[in-house]
């Protein structure tokens, strides 16, 4: 319940951004001079560019929740379908996915991804969903593959060979909808962890152009010393609406899960 | 010994009673849900955190279990009553072996070493039919009948007088059913036990038992010899189920059904929890509730077809939270 | 109606990788080793055994749900055609006779298409299309291009190419005149070699003589390295899907010719529209996430049968009804957990009935259901038996039912039907000693009619390891010569009979082989004398001595030889009655036990 609650807020935040910030993310701000502290005008102090960082947060909680869902969308499809695939389908292409999947898995993903992020380079919106999403399918993917594999043994699947469905429809029609409540909640926490991957991509400044990211400014504080010149907040305040806004979903993703569970054990 | 309760505020049992003499074999019989594991449950005071006895008498050997304090019942508990549970054999701890699990009980009800609570486990493993050497396996290395002897083992540990036995060879092969009854059969001769078997299997309890109690949504409904029950069953729901069981001895006909459902225990009929699906029910059985009482020589019924039955107060059901 | 014909159903036994790797002789559960029996149309036929006499299996592989490692399973086979394939099964190695029977297999066995497995060949032919398409997809746009003096080599190129590449060659190797063989594979792996070769040579010259200035690379090798570096991506995805799609098509043309010659396909969707399954947990055949509707019409969806909603919804309703589901308004738009085990148990029967089949098998469809409602369900089924004149196979372990319900019964142990016959003459009047123990211990809710128990000792054994002989012989009461003793067994037996009354002069029993043990004795001549006569004595108690052939002292041991065992073949006692037991099988045998 918490959990929802603090995403909710976010969102409302993300979405009610144009109207809550009297400033947008990269406008210079006509009267305040650059790297000023907190004022009742800019509650954040202005930054080395001259934005104001009030601003910048509330538009930087839009960039995060995009690219943290949308890559977490991506990144639970493909492990969904991989996961179904290797699951249902079994035998040495199981084996071979699994391996591949180890491999990956042992790579430290936030090396992973800075690596692919600074080879590619350059990176649009689009480009920074897709590479968060394709390296964070490992763990859906076998989450979702050990469903599969338990419910694969189940009785009414067997009806359904019984009856004659094909193994697309066995698949699409009863394990995919008895494996879903996983998938959801485990999208949840994708989500959690995509937004950190961007943060932390943000920091290194590889992540989007002119977007406005928590890390993006957690990046700019740190480089002038927020906190020795004496603007701690500006550093202070986007870092932690970072970790509240993971722990939010952190929250509501475990909760999920306990919820679905229980139900998919039923009786 | 007897028994006499009520339970928690779904009444899971109401009203029940029966006795039972030394060396007994009693059943207690009916179909899921009908409130036999709750009954022994509340027998050996393990009912779950939201359950209670709420009134009655349970006298075993003089003394009233009801109110006995938690540390009598500690007491009582394996060294005077045991219990195997249904799908006991299931539970045991797959990385422990045997011998450990059965001494376990012997170690914490009795003043004995390890070494000699290992020593009687062994003693029981024979007792039950399994070679002494197998005490040092693990119950993965044993089938399902002989799981089931383990846990008879286990529930004689302590030497009890009464062993409930909560639907002991259910999912077993009809063999090794049998084999399992025997067993039964001979414990109770060698050792002079009394049991109560609880089961849904009426054939079952036809052959092992001496007396018996029906069950329904958590009343007793009948109760009596297992020979006068089931040959000439007084209950409408009795006869019912007698029926329903078929009989390979007997003739080749389909079993008789008894139509509807099970009742909800939350809220159930108004007068005879059967009535509703009794098909010899009239006025006076939609507007009271009967009580157990004596219908001949030895045998107590609960219905009004007969006159010496007298109505019984109806608790009302607390709807407490769900 | 429905002929079972020594139906097999082995499964591998997993010994875990390592064991797997290192070879050895494979072991199997033997679950169905050898069965056959009739169903005649309009019969209720039950499958009686303990937990893995294979009852389940034998229903399962009718369904098609297990692969049958042997046997025919023939459905409404002619008599004169039935004629034909009994005589040309008597018939070995005559090839005209094996012909005949592939023929009438095809053309009525339920199990003929899990006869075609891939073959070597197949797949050697599999894997040739994989190399050359590889191949192929890296060298051959490279080397057109080459030829095209097309200045770069782009990943979109390679894929392309790679798709086109991987499908010709998978469709051409599968076409007549090439069949899936040897051939195949080597003309196709020879094409990718060359492709390696030959293609960049005539590249190379036609390059050097147009001065290649204008292009930034002078061969096709060079090529290959420009696109690999610009473009690695692309390239991997080239190198991937050129193989995979090759070998897709090679073996979807190589599975249609299969499915094409047997029962699979339009046919095997006939025969399901006719043989239909009733599961045995009512809690566990329902997918929860499918309401009733979708439960009941899914098997008409996806055997294409109706394709008009309207159509389907009459059929579903009709089902349920038929089902007991009244109103059916009322249930088709519940979830399974909304409902009783006994309602359950009902859209199982609807879903199964939708299709209008004529044979239902039946796994223990009342066993999870409360007491009362089991009758109900039995009766629904009855009725569904008269007015719809449809056949059942009943599995169940509980032979009061089978009683009850039944026209005729076979009762399984370990694999094997050990007796067959009709009701009557099988419970009531058991012949075979597991049928009469059996028998003997099921109880009656009637306490008159208790019976004298007959009671096995031990349990079934497992059916990796099933017993030489006939497999019932380690339990059986009145086992003797014939039926199939190993040393180990009479080895054990004996072990145990000294060890309870020790003999002077016997010592430790080692065994020699299947038929032979040996005794150290001490002298040997007084030890033989001593072992024979305990044997006449325990004889009766301890069965396992009938197997003794014969107790000789050589070589200062004692040496024991025992029968040779013989399996019992299931023969026929009187009409309409078959027995698989040595006691019962021929008149000159003595009279056989008669039990309680």
């Amino acid at each position: 319940m918490t959990g929802l609650i603090i995403v909710f807020f976010f969102v409302f935040l993300g979405v009610a951004a144009p109207l809550l910030a009297p400033y947008g993310p990269l406008d210079i701000v006509p009267d305040a001079l650059p790297l000023s502290k907190p004022t009742v005008q800019h509650p954040l102090g202005v930054s080395h560019l001259g934005r104001d960082i009030y601003s910048q947060v509330i538009w930087g909680t839009q960039i995060s929740l995009i690219i943290g869902v949308f890559s977490a969308i991506v990144a639970s499809v493909i492990g969904t379908g991989v996961g179904l695939v290797s699951g249902f389908v079994g035998g040495w292409v199981d084996e071979a996915i699994m391996r591949f999947n180890d491999v990956v898995l042992s790579i430290p993903w936030l090396v992973l991804m800075i690596v692919i992020a600074a080879r590619i380079g350059n990176l649009d919106l689009l480009g920074i969903i897709l590479v968060i999403g394709f390296t964070g399918w490992s763990v859906t993917a076998r989450v979702i593959r050990g469903q599969v594999l338990s419910l694969k043994e189940r009785m009414f699947v067997e009806r359904g060979k019984m009856i004659g469905s094909s193994n697309l429809h066995i698949v699409l029609r009863h394990i995919f909808p008895n494996a879903f409540p996983l998938t959801f909640a485990n999208a949840i926490l994708t989500i959690a962890v995509s937004i950190i991957s961007e943060s932390v991509l943000a920091f290194l400044n590889l992540s989007v152009r002119n977007a406005v990211s928590w890390g993006r400014i957690i990046a700019e504080a740190s480089g002038r010393d927020a906190i020795t010149i004496g603007m701690w907040q500006w550093l202070v305040v986007p870092g932690l609406c970072l970790v509240v806004l993971v722990f939010g979903f952190y929250l509501f993703g475990y909760a999920l899960d306990e919820i679905l569970n229980p139900r998919l054990r039923r009786r | 010994m007897e028994f006499d309760t009520t339970t928690g505020t779904v009444h899971a049992v109401e009203g029940a009673s029966f006795t039972m003499g030394e060396g007994e074999a009693m059943g207690l019989a009916g179909e899921s849900g009908c409130g036999k594991t709750t009954a022994a449950l509340a027998l050996m005071r393990l009912l779950p955190s939201n359950g209670k006895i709420v009134g009655g008498s349970i006298r075993f050997r003089g003394r009233d279990l009801v109110r006995a304090s938690e540390i009598t019942m500690r007491r009582v508990r394996w060294k005077e009553i045991s219990i195997i549970f249904q799908g006991a054999m299931n539970s045991l701890n797959p990385v422990q072996r045997i011998g450990r699990q059965i001494a376990e009980p012997i170690v914490l009800h009795d003043d004995i070493d390890r070494d000699e609570a290992l020593k009687r486990a062994g003693d029981l493993l024979q007792l039950v039919g399994i070679s002494r050497e197998r005490i040092n396996d693990y119950p993965h290395e044993f089938s399902g009948g002989m799981r089931q002897r383990v846990m008879i083992a286990m529930a004689l540990a302590c030497n009890p007088r009464l062993v409930i036995a909560d639907e002991p060879v259910t999912a077993l092969d009809v063999m090794i059913q049998a084999q399992i009854l025997e067993l039964l059969e001979r414990l109770k001769r060698e050792l002079g036990l009394s049991m109560i078997l609880i089961s849904h299997d009426l054939s079952v309890l036809a052959e092992t038992t001496d007396k018996v109690a029906i069950m329904y949504a958590g009343k007793i409904v009948e109760e009596g010899s297992t020979m006068d029950v089931f040959t000439d069953p007084k209950h409408p729901y009795s006869q019912g189920l007698v029926t329903a069981f078929p009989d390979i001895r007997g003739l080749r006909e389909l079993p008789a059904a008894i139509p509807g459902d099970v009742p909800s225990l939350i809220s159930p009929p108004e007068g005879c929890v059967f009535h509703p699906r009794c098909r010899l029910a009239f006025d006076r059985c939609t507007r009271a509730e009967p009580g157990l009482d004596s219908v001949g020589p030895g045998r107590r019924a609960a219905c009004f077809l007969y006159p010496q039955v007298t109505e019984v107060p109806k608790r009302p059901v607390q709807m407490a939270k769900p | 109606m429905i002929r079972i014909r020594d139906l097999k159903v082995w499964f591998p036994l997993r010994r875990g990788l390592l064991r797997e790797l290192l070879g050895g002789k494979p072991q199997w559960v033997r679950a169905l080793d050898g069965v056959s029996f009739d169903v005649k149309r309009g019969e209720l036929f039950c499958l009686v055994g303990e937990s893995g006499c294979g009852k389940t299996t034998t229903g399962k592989a009718m369904l098609r749900l297990v692969d049958a490692t042997e046997g025919d399973i023939l459905l409404e086979m002619p008599e004169e055609e039935y004629r034909t394939y009994e005589e040309v099964s008597r018939k070995r190695g005559d090839t005209d006779a094996e012909r005949t029977k592939h023929e009438l297999r095809r053309r009525y066995s339920l199990t003929w298409k899990e006869m075609v497995p891939w073959t070597k060949r197949q797949t050697l032919t599999l894997a040739a299309f994989i190399l050359a398409a590889l191949l192929s997809s890296i060298l051959l746009p490279a080397g057109i291009l080459g030829l095209l003096t097309v200045p770069f080599v782009s990943s979109w190129i390679t894929l392309g190419a790679s798709l086109v590449v991987g499908f010709t060659l998978g469709a051409v190797g599968t076409m007549p005149p090439t069949r899936p063989h040897r051939r195949t594979a080597v003309v196709l792996a020879a094409l990718g070699v060359a492709a390696m070769l030959v293609l960049p040579i005539p590249a190379y010259f036609f390059y050097r003589a147009r001065g290649g200035a204008d292009a930034p690379a002078a061969d096709p090798g060079n090529y290959l390295a420009t696109a690999w570096n610009n473009d690695l991506f692309g390239m991997l995805l080239a190198i991937v899907f050129a193989p995979s799609v090759a070998g897709g098509v090679a073996r979807t043309a190589i599975s249609a010719r299969q499915q094409a010659e047997g029962l699979a396909g339009i046919r095997m969707r006939n025969l399901r529209r006719r043989l239909q399954l009733i599961f045995q947990d009512p809690y566990e055949s329902l997918n929860p996430k499918q309401s009733v509707y979708e439960i009941v019409c899914e098997p008409l969806q996806v055997n294409r049968v109706v394709t008009n909603p309207e159509e389907m919804s009459n059929l579903v309703v009709s089902a349920l009804k038929d089902a007991g589901l009244r109103p059916p308004e009322e249930f088709m738009f519940r979830f399974p957990h909304e409902l009783s085990g006994g309602q359950r148990q009902r859209v199982s029967i609807a879903a199964a009935l939708v299709l209008q089949p004529d044979f239902i098998v039946a796994d223990e469809p009342v066993s999870m259901l409360d007491v009362s409602i089991r009758t109900e369900i039995l009766q629904l089924m009855m009725d569904l038996r008269r007015t719809r004149g449809i056949t059942y196979l009943f599995i169940t372990h509980d032979l009061g039912l089978a009683w009850v319900l039944a026209d005729r019964i076979a009762v399984m142990y370990l694999g094997k039907i050990v007796e067959i016959g009709t009701v009557e003459q099988v419970i009531a009047t058991p012949k075979h000693p597991y049928t009469q123990a059996l028998i003997s211990v099921v109880p009656s809710p009637d306490p008159r009619h208790r019976s004298q128990r007959m009671i096995l000792k031990g349990e079934r054994p497992d059916p990796v390891n099933i017993p030489t002989g006939c497999r019932f012989h380690p339990r059986c009461p009145v086992a003797f010569e014939k039926c199939g003793w190993e040393a180990h067994e009479v080895a054990e037996e004996l072990q145990d009979a000294l060890a309870a009354s020790p003999l002077a002069g016997v010592g430790p029993l080692r065994v020699v082989d299947p038929l032979t043990f040996v005794a150290a004795g001490n002298p040997a001549d007084s030890a033989a004398v001593a072992l024979r006569d305990l044997v006449a004595r325990l004889r009766e108690q301890r069965r396992a001595f009938f197997g003794i052939a014969s107790i000789e002292p050589e070589g200062g041991r004692v040496l024991v030889r025992l029968h040779a065992g013989v399996e019992p073949p299931l023969i026929e006692v009187q009409p309409g009655n078959a027995v698989a037991c040595h006691l019962v099988a021929t008149p000159k045998v003595p009279e056989p036990a008669v039990m309680a």
